[in-house]
């Protein structure tokens, strides 16, 4: 039986094991028997005259060159069937690759594409072009330069200035680009309402500090004395706030220029500490500080390495999502993090740190890779359906998966325990949710903090991220549950699978006679995949689904919907069967590689505040086969990002 | 954490916006200018967006001139029939292309093709018609334009269709590569009024701060590469415009601008409890900046592209706007969607009521403004671009008629509407997008 084909996404694809998901490898396996044979024939037996199915670069040869073979614009010929070709070329191969997939090409007056064909291609060039780029080894990317994301300003301020006040809370939200996180350079645009606010923030977070006894003697460490002048003081305490702001040493020009600020202040009547401060709105308001830009290195093409204080922020945004703290900065201005030794160290010591830093971060990336953030914004619980539900109990279904995750992360334990385990973590609020009984978990002073719970075999359906009702929350309509948002879900965000859009004009269904029926959301559903054209994504997306329905709208157990008991037994497009929420877990421990591939890529995306480019491939290799050598060690995802060549080094290659 | 309360913003604001430097010389702003030499009545234009599409049967009226019958969808402007003209038949050839939603809303008021990106070639290929507007009306107004929403951000980028979801939350363009994000809290949008209309310098200027930071980023600017110096122009701009602003009021004599609205007579809105009511009072502030003249170009999205805004508050309805969007050609999906197409013509008709309400020499606001209401594609279940739902309502100060069925010919561009706003309000464009002209049965 011919296995069917998962549409892969640009660049991923599964050398090392070969679990079952892994019909892509098989096919790629096939694909390349055929290669090959093909060449034997073509090239050692010339007089053959044997008929050889056609290559892949030959099916796409035959169905492109119709129309792109002319001398401007696109031109197939310019592609070969090389490493090199899908290397130097990746930018075409590419676009020739997404106009495949999103069925932009051949156009509809065109010759058609058979489906399978298509599918078979698109698949072939991203793993040719993956394997193409693996091979090359890491490589440095673009020196970072982005605005800092909403939450990161609020964060930072809080963190400079010593105030307990959101000062980013009238900015706009920031939308995501890049790896789907909104800390994306790409997506941080500027529009003119942002400057107002920041200069309204700056104001407001000096002026905090200005009534605040502890603020003031974090900003004025420095006091006049007899060995040091009003003036000297107010220039030095500038200076360290400024250095604090711009994530390096202030410039002499810099400090120069603030410090005029000061005089001129002074000069109009200001008292000293007046004057600093207005010196300091300035520091808040400076592009040094609103930016978080790196150092240009003078050469094209070359790999510089971060300088130290890059590396703190880098590291301090990435994991905490804030300025360095005193101890990072200290350790950067000595010089000490290009020791490998001492960048494990401050990395693990943001991991482990006590307070709520890391999960400052992790909320974001969590809450972004899974999209568990828009649960009670843009995805809300029906308050008819559901009268009960209250903004705390949505909020605990929302932190669920951050708190899960920030747990792993700080104990160090296995990534696959996101997939499967036997604990999660629950308040007050979702022993409610779920209706669960403390007693019979044997949880202790349950209140309002998410703790973690151990969970008997009984309870296992709510333990790991599949366990979180804020996923199956998101991936409901209002009313009912959607089989297709959950099968979809699990194939984006576990597995990285990139799924077409649904062909164009899809004809309405039939209504049936049957309509009156009551019918379960499976029957209705599997009534749709009748129709051929939408069974060719829908047998893949659809059982996934099924497995999940024994969770309702808010993610709570259940064995029956409307329209009778729950069947949650299906047929993977592979043939293979799974069995409920459990068969689920097993198949993505079974695929685990390329789960925990997409973990590191989303997790690279969102270190590096930027979408992956071709040339990063390679660094996410390295770091799961780092990961599949320590037991997938959560802290050794961590530790394999902060130590890749994308991380620790630049280099300018645009223009 | 806390949120500071208004009283504590207002104060901070009052410190930004700083001691009057009397300089001899201080630069005459762009809104300082004049407004002599604008029209009599200033012209408002605002583009009302919605999200996912309308239920095509019931939207368009069977009889085209100056008598129609009310089509359902459009049953809540039954009062205001003779102010709103109904534009059939246009549409926006550049969107005819790309999946999905992103394509055809984004670029509602581009008419332009958007770049396929999750961010890296982030290009909407045009400025927006409501921002080519701002370039010349916003010189009479402290601001030049108000992007407003009620949705937040939708996380992500959209993996089924390989765009960033930014695309899908943003309509106004102040360049290609800069959307205009919208703000989506009444109160902030009120508190930001109240400062700019009625700011009484107190503190110490930022003018002096706003030059520095000018200094730091030419500096930075030069060692950029192409991309980002783009990114850190816009915040330059951004700083250049707020720097002018601060110069006007804090030398009141240069400028011939006047709030129209006493804000300490108006009561800051509360927050909204349900969607209806966070609609309306974000509606309530575009009216309250046309009425006040604090900026006369305003775009509003009722929500953002694939919206799945659960609509179960109206009668009948069971779900969420997409899901319903995509009925199959079900009766009871199609009722579901015609319900929530109506809702949100209510809304428009609530608005345009509101500014018909506000008198204005012997005329009222309605009367001398622009105000679009549309969708990016018609039929939701097909995303189909042919034949946008589209309705144009007010006089622009008697340069438009309304009360019209006006049916284009088939496919013609929707370009064409959007000049014939422009040039309503005296934004002299010749052309806009794919344009071939104003749309002459439009104009009085």
């Amino acid at each position: 039986m011919m296995p069917r084909l998962i549409v892969l996404p640009s660049f991923v694809h599964l050398p090392s094991d070969r679990p079952r998901l892994d019909f892509m490898t098989r096919i790629f396996f096939i694909v390349a028997l055929c290669l090959t044979a093909n060449r034997l024939f073509a090239e050692e037996n010339p007089e053959t005259t044997v008929p050889v199915a056609p290559s892949m670069f030959e099916q796409l040869t035959v169905s492109c060159k119709d129309c792109h073979e002319e001398e401007s614009g696109f031109n197939v010929h310019h592609l070969k069937d090389e490493q090199a070709s899908f290397y130097e070329k990746h930018e075409l191969w590419e676009k020739v690759r997404q106009r495949l997939a999103d069925h932009s090409m051949p156009p509809a007056d065109g010759e058609p594409l058979d489906h399978d064909v298509r599918l078979k291609l698109v698949d072939w060039i991203g793993s040719s072009m993956h394997n193409a780029f693996v091979e090359k080894g890491e490589k440095a990317g673009p020196p970072m330069f982005r605005r800092m994301a909403k939450h990161e300003f609020s964060n930072t301020i809080r963190d400079l200035m010593g105030v307990h006040m959101d000062a980013g809370h009238a900015l706009p939200e920031d939308a995501a680009g890049g790896e789907g996180f909104n800390n994306a350079a790409e997506t941080l645009t500027i529009s003119p309402v942002h400057i107002e606010k920041y200069v309204e923030a700056a104001t407001m977070a000096v002026e905090y500090a200005a009534q605040d006894e502890t603020s003031r003697k974090k900003l004025f460490q420095v006091s006049a004395n007899e060995k040091i002048s009003e003036v000297e003081a107010a220039r030095k305490n500038i200076q360290r706030l400024a250095d604090q702001a711009f994530r390096r040493p202030a410039t002499k020009e810099e400090v120069d220029e603030l410090f005029r600020l000061y005089e001129d202040a002074r000069k109009d009547g200001l008292d000293d500490h007046q004057a600093c401060f207005y010196a300091m709105r300035a520091i808040l308001v400076s592009v040094n500080f609103l930016f978080i830009a790196e150092e240009i290195p003078e050469t094209r093409g070359v790999e510089v390495p971060l300088t130290d204080h890059e590396i703190a922020a880098r590291l301090s945004y990435f994991l905490w999502a804030t300025t360095p703290d005193r101890e990072l900065r200290e350790a950067a201005d000595k010089g000490k993090l290009h020791d490998p030794e001492e960048l494990k160290k401050q990395t693990l010591r943001l991991l482990s740190a006590r307070g709520t830093r890391l999960e400052d971060s992790m909320s974001f990336f969590v809450g972004q890779w899974l999209g568990t953030q828009d649960w009670g914004r843009s995805k809300t619980p029906d308050s008819q359906l559901h009268p009960w539900i209250q903004d705390h109990h949505v909020a605990a279904m929302r932190s669920q998966p951050v708190i899960i995750f920030e747990k792993v992360l700080k104990d160090n334990r296995s990534l696959l325990e996101l997939v499967d385990s036997n604990w999660t973590v629950l308040n007050a609020e979702l022993f409610g949710v779920y209706k669960l009984n403390a007693g019979k978990l044997n949880a202790q002073d349950v209140n309002q903090f998410l703790k973690p719970v151990e969970l008997p075999d009984e309870f296992r359906n709510r333990a790991s991220l599949l366990g979180c009702g804020a996923i199956m929350g998101i991936t409901s309509y209002p009313k009912r549950t959607s089989p297709v948002l959950r099968g979809a879900w699990v194939m984006d965000k576990v597995f990285g699978i990139e799924l077409p859009p649904p062909p164009p004009n899809v004809p309405p269904l039939e209504a049936t006679a049957n309509d009156a029926l009551k019918m379960t959301v499976r029957q209705q559903l599997e009534k749709h995949r009748e129709n051929a054209a939408c069974a060719t994504c829908h047998d893949r997306i659809d059982p996934i689904g099924f497995s999940l329905e024994n969770f309702d709208v808010l993610g709570r157990w259940r064995d029956k919907d409307d329209g009778g008991p729950i069947d949650p037994k299906a047929v993977l497009a592979d043939g293979q069967d799974i069995d409920g929420l459990a068969g689920l877990k097993q198949y993505i421990l079974e695929n685990k590689s390329q789960f925990l591939r997409h973990l590191t890529k989303k997790m690279l995306g969102y270190s590096l505040a930027r979408g992956l480019r071709p040339s990063d491939i390679s660094s996410v290799e390295t770091i799961v086969g780092r990961l599949e050598e320590n037991d997938y060690k959560a802290q050794e995802l961590i530790l394999g990002i902060v130590m890749s060549k994308p991380f620790l080094y630049k280099k300018v290659v645009e223009e | 954490m806390f949120q500071l309360d208004r009283r504590t913003v207002l104060r901070g604001a009052g410190v930004a916006l700083a001691l009057p430097l009397l300089e001899a010389m201080s630069p005459l702003t762009a809104f300082a200018a004049s407004s002599s030499s604008a029209l009599a009545q200033p012209i408002r234009l605002a583009a009302l967006f919605f999200p996912n599409g309308v239920r095509a049967d019931k939207w368009t009226p069977a009889e085209v001139g100056e008598s129609w019958a009310t089509p359902a969808q459009l049953q809540p402007l039954e009062n205001l029939k003779s102010n709103v003209s109904v534009v059939s038949g246009l549409w926006h050839q550049a969107t005819n292309t790309g999946d999905g939603h992103y394509v055809k809303d984004a670029a509602w008021l581009t008419g332009r093709t958007i770049t396929k990106t999750t961010g890296v070639d982030l290009n909407c290929g045009g400025v927006s018609m409501d921002q080519v507007a701002a370039q010349t009306l916003g010189k009479f107004t402290p601001l030049p334009s108000l992007e407003l929403g009620t949705e937040q951000i939708t996380s992500g980028v959209d993996g089924n269709v390989g765009y960033t979801r930014i695309y899908g939350c943003h309509i106004a363009w102040k360049q290609p590569t800069q959307p205009l994000a919208k703000e989506i809290n009444p109160r902030l949008v009120f508190d930001r009024m109240t400062m700019v209309a009625s700011g009484k310098p107190t503190g110490r200027s930022n003018r002096p701060i706003l030059d520095l930071v000018k200094e730091d980023a030419a500096r930075l600017s030069r060692k950029l590469g192409q991309n980002d110096r783009q990114r850190l122009d816009q915040y330059l701009d951004s700083v250049e415009s707020l720097e002018q602003r601060l110069a006007t009021m804090e030398n009141p004599t240069s400028s011939n601008w006047k709030s129209r609205v006493d804000f300490s007579t108006r009561t800051a809105p509360p927050e909204p409890t349900n969607h209806t009511e966070r609609t309306r009072l974000m509606l309530d502030m575009i009216a309250l900046a046309f009425e006040s003249d604090v900026t006369r170009v305003s775009t509003f999205m009722f929500g953002n592209s694939v919206s799945g805004q659960n609509f179960s508050f109206l009668d009948g309805v069971e779900g969420g706007h997409h899901e319903i969007s995509h009925h199959s050609g079900k009766a009871e999906k199609l009722d579901q969607y015609e319900k929530i197409t109506t809702w949100h013509v209510a809304q428009y008709a609530y608005f345009l009521e509101k500014l018909r309400s506000i008198p204005e020499g012997d005329s009222n606001v309605l009367a001398n403004s622009a105000i679009l209401f549309g969708s990016g594609f018609r039929d939701g279940n097909a995303h189909d671009p042919h034949d946008l739902p589209l309705l144009l309502a007010g006089q622009a100060g008697g340069r438009l008629k309304s009360g019209l069925h006006v049916k284009c010919t088939k496919d013609n561009p929707m370009a064409n509407l959007l000049l014939t706003m422009l040039n309503s309000a005296g934004v002299d464009e010749k052309s806009f997008a794919d344009s071939s002209g104003v749309i002459g049965e439009l104009m009085a």
